[in-house]
């Protein structure tokens, strides 16, 4: 009986470990960042060689430039893709967005996010 | 000399429009790209990146295709994980692109054409020779499309030996690009 509880514990402690260690980072919430501060963080990982950016989903502010059919550019640098179609969003709106941060594109000079929502004030 | 001023002038004020008009370009931002092993395993090895980046000079028919590696998005996000960290190592080589030249190009005539370039990726460039994709043209558009097979061993990609049974060793690229004609 008295094995059986041990075993039990252990267990428990044992995928607790497991899951902290491995699965809470990823389920972290995103770090918030203006368009300047995604550029200047993506400019000093390139120099490091180390992504600290492409690992989190980054929640960016700041000015709407251009609309598309599902994309927006922000302060005229970074290209933000949408998962559904955008609505109610016109060129000089201050909004918020979620999204996944994928890199630079050197065909356009625009730093690129994936699969991004807009996030309610 | 002094003579030869305005003269010179008027040949330069002409040809810089004329040269400007020349280079007309095509582009998109949202190219679908999509790789397929189109094997019949327990968990495909299928993804697709729909924002492709891609410029299409249509005087000379000159293209360039950039897509992030990143950007790839497979079903399975383990695969995802996977594939960035240990087979693309998206940190280290954070994109692919492809520069190369269509053969005989016709910005009147939609047709197939021929796909000349390099390709790069992983870090590795590989010379494709006369790729076939279907080009269409229509309403200040040009749509790209097509299927082509790459041999995984060429892009220096180390799979470790248990997993290698399942990692297939032709990969099946299919490319849907819609340009659309710049505004000078």
């Amino acid at each position: 009986m008295r094995k059986e509880v041990v075993l039990i514990i252990a267990f428990v402690v044992v995928s607790t470990t497991v899951y902290v260690c491995f699965f809470l980072d990823r389920v972290a919430p995103s770090i918030e960042l203006s368009s300047a501060e995604l550029i200047y963080k993506f400019s000093m990982d390139s120099n490091s060689n180390k992504s600290n950016l492409s690992e989190n989903n980054i929640l960016l502010s700041g000015v709407v430039t251009t609309v598309k059919k599902s994309a927006l550019i922000v302060d005229k640098k970074i290209f933000c893709k949408f998962k559904n179609g955008i609505s109610d969003v016109k060129v000089g709106d201050t909004i918020r967005l979620f999204g996944k941060f994928i890199g630079y594109d050197e065909l356009f000079q625009e730093y690129k996010l994936n699969d991004c929502s807009i996030v309610n004030q | 000399m002094k003579q030869l001023i305005p003269f010179l002038v008027i040949v330069i004020g002409f040809s810089v429009p004329f040269n400007l008009q020349a280079q007309q370009q095509y582009l998109t931002r949202n190219g679908i790209i999509t790789f397929d092993s189109k094997l019949n395993s327990f968990v495909p090895v299928k993804a697709e990146n729909s924002s492709v980046s891609a410029i299409l000079n249509s005087d000379v028919g000159e293209i360039a295709v950039l897509a992030l590696v990143k950007g790839f998005s497979f079903k399975n996000s383990l695969m995802e994980e996977h594939f960035n960290e240990s087979y693309a190592e998206s940190d280290i080589h954070p994109k692919t692109t492809f520069s190369g030249k269509i053969s005989n190009f016709d910005v009147q005539d939609s047709k197939t054409y021929l796909f000349s370039g390099v390709l790069s990726f992983h870090g590795v460039e590989k010379q494709l020779n006369e790729i076939p994709l279907i080009v269409e043209i229509k309403n200040n558009r040009i749509g790209i499309n097509g299927e082509f097979q790459l041999v995984v061993s060429d892009f220096d990609i180390k799979v470790p030996r248990i997993v290698r049974s399942k990692i297939p060793e032709k990969i099946y690229v299919s490319i849907n690009l819609d340009l659309e004609k710049l505004n000078n």
